[in-house]
């Protein structure tokens, strides 16, 4: 018993290592390869769980060849297009201004149901709106709508509006980021300040979020209310 | 360090412990071979003596071998190869021949366990 705990715990821990081996693109949609990766690697990792017998080795030399043929794999893929055309196929249109290509809906092995469901899921619910829909390589549909069925942009509408950062998290459970307040252009005193400002501390603010303007959002950690 | 690099160094040293596992591999289980073949030449010289003697040198070799041969090699063959050591040493005394049949058989098992690590096409397939 103990011996599948002290496993479990070491498998745990390597195959995090594995997966932070393999990097952000692996946590996003995955790619062909990657899927092939990723379900080969848990069920690599049960096994020496499930059976005692097995050497915990025959777990992780597969876990670790497989994660390192893939980014290996991917390496190439960044400096070969030919190689990453093979690795991850390449994006198909699947309606161009309006019209559907029935012949790569079938290639794709695509329905009609599964096209209509990916353009609903894009806000899309007339497909004669679609300018443009590309089947991407991790199997999502990305849509292109017609100008005339697209919502106008501000600057379309004449509305002038300046482009900013979005706002930062400066305080998050009562710790300051210096890095996200110098990239607002602001210091701790600016903090005291308005913390002051609001009947309380530094350490007593749940969330304090400012832009570059200076306008911020502070949230008082619960009992400091 | 870059991603690539990691991943190529961690495949070298797969491959390198790989073939280092099959060196050893190979290497051990010749030496059992060898051991257990000095018990089967002294029980069926009906010397229990020195058949004791050789029982008393495989047990303790195989005591370190069977510890890292279990990094490699599943538990079932090993522990078929302990338990046929065990009766060695009583059926040494009372019955060689069946003494000599056994000592076949544990060599027989680390004749597959060196051939199981080899990535001959039957096993790969």
């Amino acid at each position: 018993m103990l011996i599948v705990f002290i496993r479990a715990v070491i498998l745990y821990i390597l195959i995090i290592a594995a997966l932070r081996l393999m990097g952000k693109r692996q946590l996003g949609e995955l790619q062909p390869a990657e899927l092939v990766v990723t379900i080969l690697v848990s069920n690599i990792a049960t096994l020496p769980l499930e059976d005692v017998s097995i050497p915990m080795l025959m777990g992780i030399i597969p876990i670790f060849t497989l994660v390192s043929l893939d980014v290996l794999g991917s390496q190439l893929a960044l400096r070969s297009k030919r190689i990453r055309k093979l690795i991850s196929g390449e994006p198909k249109i699947i309606i161009s201004n309006g019209e559907v290509d029935e012949k790569m809906l079938r290639s794709l092995r695509f329905t009609v149901d599964d096209l209509m469901e990916s353009l609903r899921s894009c806000s899309v619910f007339d497909i004669s709106e679609v300018q443009l829909a590309i089947v991407e390589t991790t199997g999502k549909i990305s849509v292109f709508q017609k100008q005339t069925a697209q919502p106008p942009t501000k600057e379309e509408s004449g509305i002038k509006t300046a482009c900013k950062d979005p706002p930062r998290l400066i305080i998050s459970d009562g710790c300051i980021s210096d890095e996200d307040l110098a990239a607002v252009g602001r210091d701790r005193k600016w903090i005291e300040k308005i913390t002051r400002s609001a009947g309380t501390s530094p350490e007593n603010v749940l969330i304090l979020t400012a832009d570059t303007d200076g306008i911020y959002t502070l949230i008082k950690k619960e009992g400091t209310r | 360090m870059n991603r690539a690099v990691i991943c190529a160094l961690l495949l070298f040293m797969i491959g390198a412990a790989c073939t280092g596992s099959l060196i050893a591999t190979d290497q051990s289980t010749d030496r059992l071979t060898a051991l257990v073949d000095k018990v089967e030449e002294a029980c069926l010289a009906g010397d229990t003596g020195r058949a004791q003697e050789a029982v008393d040198d495989l047990e303790e070799y195989w005591d370190g071998c069977r510890k890292w041969l279990s990094l490699a090699v599943q538990a079932g063959p090993l522990g078929d190869i302990s338990y046929g050591i065990a009766r060695l040493r009583f059926l040494c005394l009372s019955e060689p021949a069946d003494a000599a049949a056994e000592c076949r058989g544990i060599r027989r098992l680390a004749e597959l366990i060196r051939e199981n690590q080899i990535p001959l096409p039957y096993s790969l397939l």
